[in-house]
C-alpha cells in the first residue's frame, strides 16, 4: 500500500481535528511544536498503528518512531496536513512490521504472555483484551489498502471525505474499498468468531 | 453524497459490534504513554500531565499536586482504565493556538558518523587486472519511503540481536540516501547498534558529537540515557 504524504492543496478545507501547532518563525522544529503535535495525535497514531497491524509489544516504539520522523519534517508539514502525514508514516511502519514477522504466532504469544492485571474487574478487562486480540485477527484478513480505509472509517470514525484527503484517494475509491472491506470483515468475523451473520439492520 | 452509517450502528452482528467497540476504546496505557513521551524528550510528570491523556481535568490536577508521590498516585488512579488504556468519554481539551505558516527552516547538518572499517577487498583472480574495481553505491530515488524502510531494516537487525548487520544496514542507508532526511534517527540507531556490538567508546563519541550538534533536540534524552555510565 502506498500512502501519500503530500500536503493538501490550498483549496482543501482545514482538518476537522482543528489541530494545530504554533510555529515560531525562527525555529519550526522545537520540542514545543512537536509536543503539541504529539498532544493532539498520539492516541490516534497509536490506535492506527495497532489496527494497521503493529503488535501490542511493538506499538509504543512504533508510535515514538512516527513522531520522531515527524519531528524531522515539521518544517515541511503544511498546515492542515499533520494527520495525513502521520497516517502515511504510520501505515508505512505498520506495513514493514507486518512483513517482518509471522503475525499469528507473535499475536498468540503476545496475548498469552499478557499479564493479568490486578484491578477490580479482571473478568471485564480480560474480555476486553480478548476482544481486541480477536479484532486484530479479523483485521489481519484485510489487505493493507482495505484495512486502512476500514480502520479509519469504522474505528477512528473519520468521514469518507476526510479519509480520501488523508490517503490522497478519490472519494469513490474510498467508498468502494470500504464496501469491499466490510464484506471481508464479515467473512473473517465468522471465521474467527465461529458465529452466524445475525447482522443488525441492513448489511 | 452522504456517508454510509457506521457498521457498529447498522449492519454488524453482536459479535462484530463487540470487536469494533473494543477497538474504538483502545488507547495507549499510561506506562506506554510515558515511555513514548520520554523517548521524544518529554519525560517528567508535568510533561505527561500537560499532554492530554483523556482524563478529566480534576484528576490531572490531583496527579500534578501529588508531585513526588506521582508514581504511586498514578498507580492508585490507574485502575482499570490506565492498565487497559481505555479512552474516557471526556474529550481532551485542545490547545487554543493557531498555525502560522512559517518559512522553511534550515535542516540541521547531520552528524557525521565515525567511519566504519572498510570491507576486506576481494582478492582479484590471476587473470584479472590487478586493480579491483569497487562498485559505486546506488543512490536510490524512493525518497522518504525508502529511508523509512532502510532504517526499519536496521532496527529489525538490531532487535534480532544482530548489531553488526544493523551497522552494515546503516552504512548502506548512508550511501543510498546521501541527503539523510532521517539522519538523526539513523545516528541514534547507530549509537544503539555500537553499544550492542560492544563498541562502547565509539558509541559514546558518536553520541556526544550528536548531542553537541543537536542540543535540546527530541533525541537528547534518549541519547543521553544510551551513553550514560
Amino acid at each position: 500500500m502506498v500512502l501519500s504524504t503530500s500536503a493538501r492543496t490550498p483549496e482543501d478545507p482545514p482538518a476537522k481535528s482543528g489541530l494545530v501547532a504554533v510555529r515560531p518563525s525562527d525555529d519550526e522544529s522545537t520540542p514545543a511544536n512537536l509536543r503539541l503535535l504529539v498532544d493532539e495525535h498520539l492516541d490516534f497514531v497509536w490506535r492506527s498503528l495497532r489496527r494497521f497491524g503493529v503488535l501490542e509489544a511493538d506499538v509504543d516504539d512504533a508510535t515514538q518512531r512516527v513522531f520522531l520522523i515527524a519531528s524531522e519534517k515539521l518544517a515541511l508539514i503544511k498546515r492542515g496536513s499533520e494527520r495525513s502525514f502521520l497516517v502515511g508514516v504510520a501505515a508505512r511502519i505498520a506495513g514493514h512490521s507486518r512483513r517482518s514477522y509471522r503475525r499469528r504466532e507473535a499475536a498468540e504469544r503476545s496475548y498469552s504472555s499478557h499479564p493479568r492485571p490486578a484491578n477490580p474487574n479482571p473478568e471485564e478487562l480480560t474480555q476486553r483484551l480478548e476482544d481486541r486480540a480477536l479484532l486484530d485477527r479479523v483485521l489481519d484478513g484485510l489487505s493493507e489498502d482495505l484495512r486502512a480505509v476500514f480502520v479509519l472509517f469504522e474505528l477512528e470514525e473519520l468521514s469518507i471525505d476526510d479519509i480520501a484527503s488523508l490517503l490522497s484517494l478519490p472519494r469513490g475509491t474510498v467508498a468502494s474499498r470500504l464496501r469491499r472491506a466490510r464484506e471481508v470483515f464479515h467473512d473473517q468475523a465468522k471465521l474467527v468468531g465461529g458465529v452466524g451473520s445475525g447482522r443488525k439492520g441492513t448489511p | 453524497m452522504s456517508d454510509p452509517r457506521r457498521l457498529i450502528e447498522e449492519g454488524a452482528s453482536d459479535f462484530e459490534a463487540k470487536l469494533l467497540q473494543a477497538g474504538r476504546r483502545d488507547a495507549p496505557s499510561h506506562r506506554g504513554r510515558r515511555r513514548i513521551l520520554a523517548g521524544l524528550g518529554f519525560g517528567g510528570l508535568f510533561s505527561t500531565l500537560a499532554i492530554s491523556t483523556g482524563a478529566d481535568a480534576s484528576m490531572r490536577g490531583w496527579l500534578f499536586a501529588a508531585g513526588g508521590g506521582a508514581a504511586s498516585a498514578i498507580a492508585v488512579w490507574a485502575g482499570v482504565s490506565a492498565w487497559s488504556g481505555e479512552k474516557t468519554d471526556a474529550p481532551a481539551p485542545r490547545p487554543a493556538v493557531t498555525v502560522v505558516a512559517a518559512p522553511h527552516a534550515p535542516v540541521p547538518e547531520p552528524v557525521q558518523a565515525l567511519p566504519t572499517p572498510a570491507p576486506e577487498p576481494v582478492a582479484a583472480p590471476a587473470h584479472a587486472p590487478a586493480r579491483a574495481v569497487r562498485a559505486q553505491p546506488e543512490r536510490k530515488s524512493d525518497g522518504l519511503s525508502g529511508e523509512i524502510a532502510a532504517l526499519e531494516g536496521a532496527r529489525r537487525a538490531l532487535a534480532g540481536g544482530k548489531p553488526n548487520a544493523a551497522l552494515r544496514a546503516l552504512d548502506e542507508y548512508g550511501k543510498s540516501y546521501p541527503e539523510r532526511r532521517l539522519g538523526s534517527e539513523a545516528t541514534v540507531l547507530r549509537v544503539e547498534a555500537l553499544l550492542a556490538a560492544g563498541e562502547r567508546a565509539r558509541a559514546v563519541r558518536l553520541g556526544e558529537d550528536f548531542l553537541r550538534s543537536h542540543p535540546n533536540g527530541p533525541y537528547e534524552k534518549r541519547v543521553r540515557s544510551l551513553i550514560a555510565e
